[in-house]
């Protein structure tokens, strides 16, 4: 407790003033003489015990009272939790940090802020903000209760902190005072400048050991033949913890122990077979942990670099291996090296292709043809496979002599003993045979060789222009965003309207629009045509790594903490003291004694 | 205090008239029944005749109704001695001196009177009053009334003086066997109680009057610092908070004093200060003598 004014305090040497007039008192009185004062005393009797309480209590009360008014005008108040706790109506911003590194404490912060919201006029006005990357006004001008409802409808999400955002969206409202309450555990590099109003800054740090993993990253292992090498960085108190890493069933691929070292930092790498989808990979959680979802991250699919699959149409007699062989040998795309897998068309189906720049179909029958693929006609290919996103349709096959009359630069000596129709011709023709017949047609999203890659069916394999050609498709055919399927918590991700998606939690969601997700994890895509992509928190938000709070532009709010002025409650005393004095003094009737 | 009696009193007082209410034993004679009985002129009883009576006393005519022979008793008429007690402590000094309806004046007027009706009637009558240590000595005759007015008329005991001794014990100790006429107010027999039983057993008649002036009955104060008149204790109160009390404890208080003498033989009345005097003698002595007042 403390005092606004404490000088005001001397006030309360006037309870001499009550004792004296106290005191007083009998001589004011006009003396009556009274012969029958016994029959007086006798009619007294039975209440003069209480009256002797009440001439006492009358003193108390003045005194009281006379106290009352000098702590009153001191300017009492007490320190309370609850910032603004003052009961004024005002413009109050508060800022929500639904950041992952809140999890466990975001209850906390919803309660903080709530109480935040009982101690204030219930015709204040609220606008609440999300700090959680990107800084989100989730209402703004709200009426007291229906911010408490908001703040309590909110979630923890898997989104990094933007107190900065936060900071652009505070505003108080001119009409009412200013004022400003950050509920956020500060994470370092979110230092930002604040408006300057009158602000409470609330802390909410985790206590307890945390374990996370911050980075994790499959790479090709050129020393083992398609075989992965998975990188590991986490975070941790010091000790070890076991790393495993899990296929998309399920299936334990590998697990290691993970060393953290006196900076709370460690590395590990994994080696996993060379047959990988997407891998879940989990840091075993330390004792009494109570942030969880940090110990588990996806990976959007088997390697980094360019990812190429090759369909094999006809693994029997390897109808893909120049293309193989031109993959390995072609430079980077884009600046990312090839990272080629070959999958029989029998098995693709349990193959995330959405994690897959582009896919080569290799004489394959194209029953799952997807987008950024190039479709080769093979002796079992489908008789209509393709679509408009092809810009063609593959059409009947035929057998004879075939030249390339149009072609690009290397390939003007290719002669085909095989080849399919190409009808419905929509995209660019970039090849054409002597009769005229398209030979390769360039769309939208794929693309389709009138021949195979096979040299069954044509000399294309041993024309020098055969690597540049699969260079040039790889670069026309790859994804225009690399890598792809793997995003940002919070990012923006589109996709085809009326799309069902099996969200991390289990949750089916379908997406009507353009949608924002802030849980992290593996979403399936689901349809004819199997796709995934992942959402990656934001490492620093498990790192612990705090920042500094902010200065108080007003010294009092400093740490959650306010003055809760408490003189009218004083007044209010005092109304009462006078109260009880008038109505005791009206009631007692006597004060006895004997003079002298 | 007012030492004279006014002549419409004085003449007033005169009708009535003071019985004893049982037989006087005095060597004088009187109007009052004697206690010895002989040959006065009050028939009293007849009994049967014994050898040796005196023949004069057979009553002849009650022989001849009934054949036998009975002899008449008379009751022997014997002078009275009273005793006028005047409380003049001073709870009786009140209100101040000289101001109307005065209690002491009040009890000075009543016993006055009394003292006239009684020497008119022949009796003795001493005066005694509570500072007395020693009652005067009795007088009788009209010349007697000067002097027990003068005693009457010596001042009161003033405010916040105690009396000598309680009223009870000054009457049980001055008792002597004569009728007692007290005015007082009897306050302080919230203290010590007066011994009725006693003086009634001794004395032929015992009249007390409760002098109360108006003012006590119904105080005319609100807010005040009420002091006793014979100690230093005081009472602050708002008057009109408690009157009801005080009303119903004063009404206990003159109904208890009253049906305390009455259950043992005495005669109490409320003498309001400001009432006639010789009413209050008239309704006080018997209604016998009321009738005779206002025939009067």
């Amino acid at each position: 407790m403390g005092f606004a004014t404490p000088l005001a305090l001397l006030l309360g040497l006037l309870i001499a003033g009550p004792i004296i007039a106290h005191l007083r008192r009998q001589r004011r009185l006009p003396v009556h003489p009274l012969p029958t004062l016994r029959l007086l005393e006798k009619a007294l009797a039975e209440q003069r015990r209480r009256f002797v309480v009440r001439d006492r209590a009358l003193l108390v009360l003045r005194i009281l009272a006379v106290l009352a008014v000098a702590l009153a005008v001191a300017g009492p108040f007490f320190w309370t939790d609850a910032a603004f706790g003052d009961g004024r109506a005002t413009s109050l911003t508060v800022v929500l940090d639904d950041s992952a590194s809140m999890e466990t404490v975001f209850e906390d912060a919803q309660d903080r802020a709530i109480a935040t919201l009982d101690a204030l006029d219930t015709d204040s006005r609220i606008t609440v903000v999300a700090a959680g990357a990107p800084a989100r006004v989730l209402g703004s001008e709200l009426s007291v209760a229906a911010a408490r409802s908001l703040i309590r409808e909110q979630r923890v999400s898997d989104r990094s902190t933007d107190l900065v955002g936060a900071a652009r969206a505070a505003r108080g409202s001119a009409s009412m005072i200013p004022r400003l309450l950050v509920l956020s555990d500060f994470p370092a590099g979110q230092e930002t400048e604040w408006p300057r109003i009158e602000s409470a800054f609330e802390v909410l740090r985790e206590s307890g050991p945390n374990r996370a993993l911050l980075e994790a990253e499959s790479i090709p292992d050129p020393t083992r033949g398609g075989a992965l090498s998975l990188r590991v960085r986490a975070f941790g108190p010091p000790g070890t913890a076991e790393v495993r890493a899990f296929d998309e069933e399920g299936e334990l691929l590998a697990r290691a122990d993970l060393t953290f070292d006196d900076v709370r930092q460690g590395t590990l790498t994994l080696a996993l077979p060379a047959a990988s989808g997407p891998l879940r990979v989990e840091l075993e959680a330390a004792e009494g942990e109570g942030r969880l979802r940090d110990n588990t991250r996806w990976l959007a699919a088997a390697s980094s670099g360019q990812q190429v699959l090759i369909v094999e149409g006809l693994p029997a007699t390897q109808s893909s291996r120049y293309l193989q062989r031109a993959l390995r040998l072609v430079p980077n795309v884009g600046g990312q090296a090839i990272a080629p897998r070959v999958v029989d068309e029998t098995r693709v189906a349990r193959i995330d292709t959405a994690g897959f720049d582009v896919v080569f179909h290799s004489s394959t029958r194209n029953a799952a043809v997807r987008s950024r693929a190039l479709l080769t006609c093979g002796a079992q290919t489908r008789r209509g496979a393709g679509e408009g996103a092809f810009g063609a349709r593959l059409g009947a096959s035929e057998t004879g002599t075939f030249t390339l009359s149009e072609s690009w630069p290397g390939l003007e000596g290719v002669q085909a003993r095989r080849r399919c129709r190409l009808s419905d011709v929509e995209g660019e023709v970039a090849m054409r045979w002597s009769d005229g017949m398209p030979a390769l047609v360039v769309g939208a999203e794929g693309a389709l060789l009138g021949t195979s890659f096979d040299d069954v069916d044509s000399n294309l394999p041993y024309q020098p222009g055969f690597l540049p050609m699969v260079h040039r498709l790889l670069t026309t055919l790859r994804a225009p965003t690399a890598p792809g399927g793997r995003f940002q918590v919070g990012e923006r991700v589109t996709l085809p309207a009326s799309t069902s998606i099996d969200a991390p939690s289990g949750e089916r969601i379908v997406v009507t629009g353009p949608r924002t997700f802030a849980e992290a994890g593996r979403y399936e895509v689901l349809g004819s045509e199997p796709r995934a992509f992942v959402i990656v928190a934001d490492s620093s938000e498990s790192t612990d790594r705090f920042g500094e709070v902010p200065e108080q532009t007003r010294q009092d709010a400093r740490s959650g903490r306010s003055r809760r002025p408490v003189e009218g409650w004083f007044f209010l005393t005092l109304g009462l003291l006078l109260l009880a004095e008038g109505v005791l003094r009206e009631r007692s009737p006597a004060r006895s004694g004997a003079a002298g | 205090m007012s030492a004279t009696l006014d002549g419409s009193v004085a003449s007033r007082v005169k009708a009535l008239e003071f019985r004893a209410e049982r037989a006087v034993r005095s060597l004088r004679a009187g109007m009052h029944r004697s206690r010895d009985q002989g040959s006065s002129t009050v028939f009293s009883e007849h009994r049967p005749y014994r050898p040796g009576d005196d023949l004069r006393r057979l009553d002849w005519r009650a022989y001849a109704r009934s054949g036998k022979p009975v002899v008449r008793r008379f009751e022997q008429e014997a002078q009275l001695r009273a005793t006028l007690v005047l409380d003049d402590s001073a709870s009786m000094n009140w209100p101040a001196p000289d101001t109307a309806d005065h209690k002491g004046d009040a009890a000075v007027t009543l016993l006055a009177a009394a003292a006239l009706l009684l020497l008119e009637q022949g009796d003795a009558v001493r005066l005694l009053r509570l500072s007395d240590r020693e009652p005067a000595p009795y007088s009788s005759g009209r010349s007697a009334l000067p002097a027990i007015l003068r005693r009457l008329s010596e001042p009161f005991q003033a405010m916040g003086e105690a009396p000598a001794m309680p009223l009870g014990a000054q009457l049980q100790r001055t008792s002597d066997g004569s009728a007692l006429i007290v005015a007082s107010d009897f306050l302080d027999v919230l203290d010590a109680p007066i011994p009725w039983r006693t003086l009634v057993t001794r004395a032929p008649r015992v009249v007390a009057f409760q002098v109360l002036h108006k003012g006590e009955l119904e105080p005319d104060a609100r807010e005040a610092r009420f002091v006793a008149c014979e100690d230093d204790a005081f009472i602050e109160a708002d008057f009109e908070r408690v009157r009801e009390g005080y009303t119903s404890a004063l009404q206990a208080f003159c109904n208890t004093l009253r049906s305390d003498a009455q259950l043992a033989g005495a005669s109490l009345r409320l003498a309001r200060s400001d009432e006639d005097p010789v009413l209050v003698l008239a309704s006080a002595f018997g209604s016998g003598v009321a009738m005779r007042t206002e025939r009067h």
